[in-house]
């Protein structure tokens, strides 16, 4: 098994609403993949799909080897799965809760348990439903991790944690996975969070798959270029496909390069009377406006 | 640990303060079923307030399992997309186990030990108590069934309750129309198998093909939802397996729990009887209306007689056919339904000849001469009875006629504690208490064991309850002193014969209390002493069918009364006095009655 997730052509329709359509991509074991989205994008869609909590109206999907739609005990054993709607057995205390999943799981680990509720802090007295949303994700982070999961889900975990936590949580995500080579599949809107983390982005929108890249690959082959000219350009110009959102402002054009190679040679190819060209790299956030702007995604 | 024991588990811990309250309530359900009994008995109150009281935790019990299902099923819902357990590795059989586990452990057999213990207390044998426990479960699972339906396609109490109330009242709307539907077209009011509540075993058997039906619809209905969490699915399947259970349980018609020895009364033809119907004592009342313009229907009543029975029979008008009057015009008048009396008391003269036959050399002391064998014979509008005023006419019915026969069916040394059985009744005597004024009031239990799957024993039926809080003729206890040979008659008038919750229909334990009061009205003739006492037995003679007669009577001279007052106005003054003066009679203490003499 080389990919710890793999859809093909995954459609998702409510009536006549596409929630997810023909979404198609592998999640290498071992990565951390960043499915990111806007708001109703078709990010937690696809997860409940993928974890058979809904089924799929067409394609397929896999999940460690094995159907998504035939998913049971044993897979579940291996899947630590914490989303921002998942409900929680409120009336349990912290201790109770963890007390509780641990029965569940037969590769449970306590001392890596109490190293986890250390690390993060948790009241084991206080119930659930007493707790902050912070430390509700807490706990549920740490009952999905206790156990040593091969693949974890996460969707949208930040959501409506104040910064500090978020950063502690993330924090605390980078300890553990450090070492344990795990595969990690994290839906968000924020790009900023996911991009410490991701070493594969995927952008959905509009239940349709935009981009699916290794982080450092997007990185390198994005850059934002300004090219300055020593005179002003006059009629239209061929811009390769490649590069998006070209801007002219006098003698100057500004544009991202989608494909970028080391050297300047073909932008000087195509402007031959070019007197500066500068270069910039990109963050995760920045080519994903990029993306929102060139195939009118909804902007972050 | 399994994962249907951990769930358990848990489902108990998250349960624990409720169940306290739920056994709590079984425990009262024990003490009032063991002891309220003998509680009950002190006075006229409380024999009123127990059975209300049992009822009320009845009642709540059915409260705190509506509670109770939800919180137990909904924990881990099976609908939405946010339950904690879906991505678990907690199976959806294994859920499934369960909470079926949790729902059987926690309601059905802490009430069927309970059902089981208060029946033993109340003398159920050991082959009751087995056929006792299938019913019981039946019966509770049939009860838990709909709502554990409900609760496993909502995913939330409050959606719960919400959905709960309007079926409930879409159920209680339908029920509305159908009965509106049946005043406008009576002919579809009737529709079904109205035998149903006529015949015990048959309403048994309705009962339990009813309840099993609903236990494997449910079963399979609970069962899809957890497997494939298709809440519309499940919800259409609901519909149609209730829709199916209407029809088909409406006209329900097997009774595979019919009794295996009950005497075929009904089978045998008695013949050589002629009726006699008195038209000196006819009355006419007002008949219920639906509606205003509903037109004013009388019924007319008088007494009547049956003669040509045997030594020790007395007979039972149980419906009056094709009633007519034929006037000296040609016109006939067709009587509408007629509802026959079968509330008799057993101080009518029809029965003092028969109890008297059954006791043989044993003189009956105390025999009662009061006839009250008053029956409806015709109903008819207002306007066919104004028209039709004093006018003669033939009147002619065909009657169906009930035959019995006294037999003695126990009888107890006269003391307190001693108990004997009939059937599937135990009778107890509580109390002997002696009084100033020559009375022995006995007080006694008589409980009666009435199980679905007991076809040894007759069932009661719906209309017998109905009829058994009114008629008095069966059974009949005495107080006998076969060396004395003499009996007593206890007075018909303290007998209380009344529980509250007769009306709501024939139940598992039936209990009763009576209050019997034995006394010689001529105070002097048969002193109630102790040396009397001490040889007595409480003798019970139960009315037997012994067969059935269809009787044709005709009569001209008749005249229809238009009035709520008896025909023509013409008071049978004397037998009105005699009346009155035998209730004075009663009323008077011995002192009254030596100063008298």
């Amino acid at each position: 098994m080389t990919n710890a997730i793999e859809t093909k052509g995954l459609t998702k329709r409510f009536g006549k609403t596409v929630a997810v359509k023909e979404l198609s991509l592998s999640v290498p074991v071992g990565s951390i993949f960043a499915f990111l989205g806007p708001n109703g994008a078709g990010k937690t869609t696809t997860i409940k799909t993928l974890m058979n909590i809904m089924m799929p109206t067409e394609g397929s999907s896999e999940v460690l080897g094995v159907d998504s739609a035939k998913l049971g005990c044993e897979q579940f054993g291996q899947i630590g799965y914490v989303s921002e709607n998942q409900e929680m057995p409120e009336w349990m205390s912290v201790e109770r809760f963890l007390n509780y999943c641990k029965e569940m799981y037969p590769t449970w680990d306590d001392k890596f348990c109490d190293d986890l509720i250390k690390q993060f802090n948790l009241p084991m007295k206080q119930k659930i439903k007493s707790l902050s949303r912070g430390m509700k994700m807490k706990a549920a982070l740490i009952s999905s991790l206790a156990y040593r999961p091969k693949l974890l889900i996460f969707d949208e975990p930040f959501s409506g944690l104040d910064p500090l936590v978020r950063d502690e949580f993330i924090s605390g995500m980078l300890d553990i996975t450090e070492d344990e080579n795990w595969t990690i599949f994290i839906s968000s809107h924020d790009i900023d969070e996911v991009e410490r983390l991701a070493d594969w982005v995927g952008i959905i929108d509009k239940g349709v798959l935009k981009v699916v890249e290794k982080t450092e690959d997007l990185g390198k082959r994005f850059r934002r270029v300004e090219v300055t000219l020593d005179e002003a350009a006059e009629g239209d110009i061929a811009y390769p496909k490649e590069w998006y959102l070209p801007e002219r402002q006098g003698r100057t054009i500004h544009f991202v390069d989608s494909q970028y190679e080391e050297g300047d040679g073909k932008i000087r190819e195509i402007f031959p009377n070019c007197t500066n060209i500068e270069m910039s790299g990109m963050s995760l956030r920045e080519i994903f406006v990029v993306f929102a702007k060139k195939f009118m995604i909804t902007e972050l | 640990m399994n994962i249907i024991t951990h769930v358990f588990k848990k489902d108990l811990i998250r349960l624990r303060y409720l169940l306290i309250v739920w056994l709590l309530l079984i425990v009262v359900q024990l003490a009032l079923g063991i002891y309220g009994q003998r509680l009950a008995v002190e006075t006229f109150e409380l024999q009123m307030f127990f059975p209300l009281l049992t009822k009320l935790v009845s009642f709540l019990q059915g409260l705190m399992m509506i509670v109770i299902i939800p919180l137990i099923i909904q924990d881990d819902s099976v609908v939405g997309t946010t339950a904690f357990w879906f991505t678990r590795p907690i199976s959806r059989k294994g859920l499934l186990g369960s909470k079926a586990c949790t729902i059987l452990a926690v309601l059905v057999l802490p009430l069927l030990a309970a059902e089981l213990f208060v029946l033993g207390a109340n003398g159920a044998s050991g082959y009751q108590l087995l056929l006792a426990i299938p019913e019981v479960i039946i019966e509770k699972l049939a009860y838990i069934i709909p709502f554990a339906i409900l609760a496993s396609v909502t995913p939330k109490f409050s959606r719960y309750a919400l959905v709960g109330i309007i079926v409930f009242a879409i159920v209680v709307v339908v029920m509305i129309l159908l009965a509106v539907v049946g005043m406008i077209f009576p002919a579809l009011r009737h529709s079904g198998n109205q035998d149903i509540y006529k015949i015990a075993s048959l309403e048994a058997s309705y009962t339990v093909a009813k309840h099993l039906y609903e236990i494997i619809l449910g079963v399979i209905i609970i069962s899809y939802q957890f497997m494939t969490r298709r809440t519309a699915r499940t919800a259409m399947l609901v519909v149609g397996g209730y829709l199916l259970m209407w029809v088909g349980t409406n006209m329900w018609n097997i009774d595979f729990l019919k009794e295996r020895s009950v005497v075929e009364g009904s089978t045998i033809k008695v013949k050589g009887l002629s009726l006699d119907i008195d038209p000196q004592y006819l009355t006419a009342a007002d008949e219920f209306r639906f509606t205003k313009k509903d037109t004013r229907d009388k019924s007319i009543s008088t007494r009547h007689t049956v003669d040509g029975l045997a030594d020790g029979q007395f007979a039972i008008l149980t419906r009056m056919n094709n009633a007519n009057m034929k006037y000296a015009d040609g016109e006939v008048l067709k009587s509408k339904y007629v509802s026959v009396s079968k509330y008799l008391g057993y101080h009518d003269t029809n029965f003092m000849s028969a109890i008297q036959n059954v006791l043989g050399d044993i003189k009956l002391v105390n025999p009662s001469n009061d006839k009250f064998s008053n029956t409806e014979i015709f109903s008819t509008d207002k306007t066919n009875l104004d028209k039709h005023k004093n006018q003669p006419g033939t009147y002619s019915v065909r009657a169906d006629v009930d035959v019995y026969e006294y037999e003695v069916v126990l009888e107890i040394p006269l003391n307190e504690g001693k108990k004997g059985s009939y059937g599937a009744e135990q009778i107890v005597i509580y109390d002997v208490l002696e009084r100033d004024n020559n009375t022995v009031s006995v007080i006694l239990h008589e409980k009666k064991i009435n199980l679905l799957f007991d076809r040894r024993f007759k069932k009661i039926s719906r209309v017998d309850m109905a009829q058994n809080m009114y008629s008095k003729y069966s059974p009949v206890y005495l107080l006998v002193n076969k060396m004395r040979g003499e009996a007593f008659l206890p007075e018909a008038s303290d007998n209380m014969n009344i529980n509250p919750m007769d009306a709501l229909g024939p139940s598992r334990l039936m209990t009763k209390s009576k209050l019997l009061d034995f006394t010689d009205r001529n105070f002097v003739l048969y002193q109630l002493d102790d040396e009397w006492l001490g040889a007595a037995t409480l003798v019970r003679m139960n009315a037997v069918l012994k067969g059935t007669a269809v009787v044709n009577f005709t009569s001209d001279g008749f005249i229809l009364p238009s009035k709520s007052t008896q025909a023509g106005g013409n008071l049978d003054k004397l037998d009105q006095q005699l009346r009155m003066q035998d209730k004075n009679m009663q009323r008077w203490t011995p002192e009254e009655k030596k100063a008298e003499q």
